[in-house]
């Protein structure tokens, strides 16, 4: 634009030399110059559209182009071949795929199609024709061996690799020649196969007729077997009959003599018993004959000898029952008497009493067994009643009382420690809940408040260290004392029950 | 008869009794000596007394150990385990 200008400015400044009405001129085309040039310096300021589309189209395009032209030139060039699969994506299944295609002849195909509706239009030079045509190999591929199949198969593949690689001319010669002997050796085989054939079907008839021979022969001494074979059998068979029919008469014989004999047996037997009931009828009338006679003195006497056997055993009964009831009632006055001895209020001993129901009841298991329960020392010393129990458990309460913070194994000190102390511990009373020596303690008072010496002495036995040490002499007290009167509630029973089973 | 005609509620009683005139008896006889040592032997200082006495209270209070605890061997613990050691 200032180029533009400056010739302007410089025609300007020319002009000026010129004379005055060029000098317009001039100046007028400049100006008008100068302003033609104007519109076109705005025009590069303005911004091109930008479209998408055609963008991507021809890029693609492009590209298209691009990998179409390296695989071909892959196909001619091993080097850029190796590269070109190694190096981009999906150029490996291309080659390859481009390849089988051409080794099959395809693109040869598709060249001669083309050459020949070429040809219609235009003067084409002819296709070389000095390949070897696939239809003169193809006569191989239709013979049946497999052999000679894939070697045809193989020479093709061959003259397809050569011509796609333009080596034609070279291996032309040498390609005719491996046809040839091709088809020579297909002639061979199918010689040497009907030679063969024919040797195979000559062997097989001559074998047939060997064979035939053979069988014919075994048949008839087969025959000849079997007849004899089945009048061997025929003989025995006769025999068998014959021996079975003898054996059968003769056990019948001995059957029928058996069973004779049987018969024979019973009669005798039933003639003996006969002849025995009679004898019994003869005897039986006879006596009958005899009593009547006598006014039936016999059966009187019969008659008395049986009364006098009851009256025997009326008395005997009678005897017995005399003697077990004055047991009853001799244990019943030796249970009264220790009965009495127990109630006393103090201790009396009862020996005498046990010694004497010992020695009355030494047959009665379970008043001896009862009896035996007793130890002599207690029944020696007596037993303490209830009142002198719950007397001498006030003072043994005292002790329990005095002993009942002594732990274990407490010497001289524990011991002096619990005596002080028990002095302030509260009292307990009634019927309290725990497991502490109070409690047991009042509980065991309540107990024996109501005369419940069994329950009292259980629960004084739950004491335990010390405080059960000093009350032990009067568990053993009240233990004696409850054994006792067990033992004569037992005997008691065993009394009333002998007195009741004698009625 | 386990304990002599002695009824259990009175074995403490008996201990305690025992226990009581050991004492005494014990203290009395230390005692004496003290004084006797005391006169004889120390020049009438008044420490053996002392210490004499104290040897009679101390046997007694041992003796009367021995009857109210009489596992309690010196230098012997009862472990509780089912089987007690002792000796």
């Amino acid at each position: 634009m200032l180029r533009v200008m400056r010739p302007a400015t410089q025609a300007r400044s020319t002009c000026l030399l010129i004379s005055p009405p060029r000098q317009r001129i001039l100046q007028i085309r400049f100006a008008s110059n100068e302003t033609a040039a104007k519109p076109t310096s705005t025009t590069p300021t303005q911004k091109r559209k930008f479209k998408l589309g055609k963008f991507l189209f021809s890029i693609t395009l492009l590209s298209g182009l691009a990998y179409g032209g390296a695989v071909y030139y892959s196909l001619k060039d091993d080097k850029f071949r190796d590269n070109f699969t190694e190096n981009i994506y999906g150029a490996k299944q291309v080659v390859d795929y481009v390849e089988d295609l051409q080794r099959q002849g395809v693109f040869y195909d598709m060249k001669k199609k083309v050459w020949r509706i070429g040809s219609k239009y235009i003067n084409l030079p002819e296709l070389s024709e000095d390949n070897i045509s696939s239809d003169k190999i193809s006569e191989f591929t239709s013979k049946e061996n497999p052999i000679i199949r894939k070697l045809s198969d193989t020479i093709r593949e061959l003259d397809n690799f050569m011509v796609n690689h333009d080596l034609k001319h070279a291996g032309g010669k040498i390609l005719s020649r491996a046809r040839d002997e091709l088809r020579n050796l297909s002639n061979n085989i199918d010689q040497l196969k009907a030679d063969e054939q024919d040797l195979c079907q000559k062997k097989l008839e001559e074998q047939n007729e060997k064979y035939n021979q053979i069988i014919d022969k075994y048949e008839n001494s087969m025959d000849q077997q079997i007849k004899d074979k089945e009048f061997a059998l025929k003989q025995q068979f006769d025999q068998e009959k014959r021996e079975l029919y003898e054996q059968h008469y003769t056990q019948l014989n001995a059957e029928l003599s058996r069973q004779a004999s049987e018969h024979d047996k019973e009669l005798k037997n039933e003639l003996v018993r006969q002849a025995v009931d009679m004898q019994r009828r003869w005897v039986r009338d006879v006596m009958i004959m005899v009593e009547k006679e006598r006014n039936g003195r016999l059966a009187k006497l019969d008659y008395i000898n049986k009364r006098l056997k009851t009256l025997e055993r009326f008395c005997i009964d009678n005897t017995e029952n005399l003697d077990a009831s004055i047991k009853v009632h001799r244990l019943w006055c030796a249970l009264k008497s220790l009965q009495n001895i127990v109630e006393q209020p103090h201790r009396t001993p009862f020996i005498e009493q046990i010694v004497a129901m010992r020695r009355y009841f030494s047959t009665d298991e379970v008043v001896s067994a009862v009896l035996s329960t007793i130890d002599d020392s207690v029944a020696i010393n007596g037993i303490d009643s209830v009142s002198d129990l719950s007397k001498r458990f006030n003072t043994v309460r005292e002790e329990v009382r005095r002993a009942s913070l002594v732990p274990e194994n407490g010497g001289v000190f524990s011991h002096l420690l619990s005596f002080v102390l028990s002095k302030i511990l509260f009292r307990k009373h009634g019927l309290v809940d725990g497991n502490d020596v109070e409690a047991i303690l009042a509980r065991v008072q309540y107990y024996l408040n109501k005369n419940d010496l069994d329950t009292a002495a259980r629960e004084l036995n739950q004491l335990e260290g010390w405080p059960k040490k000093l009350a032990n002499d009067w568990i053993i007290s009240a233990r004696n004392h409850l054994e006792v009167k067990q033992a004569i509630e037992v005997i008691e029973t065993q009394a009333t029950l002998s007195c009741l089973s004698i009625a | 008869m386990s304990v002599d005609k002695q009824s259990s509620e009175d074995i403490l009683n008996e201990k305690w009794d025992f226990c009581i005139s050991n004492l005494l008896v014990k203290t009395g006889i230390g005692l004496s000596v003290g004084i006797v040592a005391s006169a004889l032997i120390f020049k009438r200082k008044s420490w053996p007394i002392a210490l004499s006495t104290g040897f009679g209270i101390g046997v007694s209070y041992a003796e009367c150990q021995k009857t109210f605890n009489p596992t309690a061997i010196p230098g012997v613990k009862i472990i509780k385990n089912s089987s007690s050691t002792s000796g």
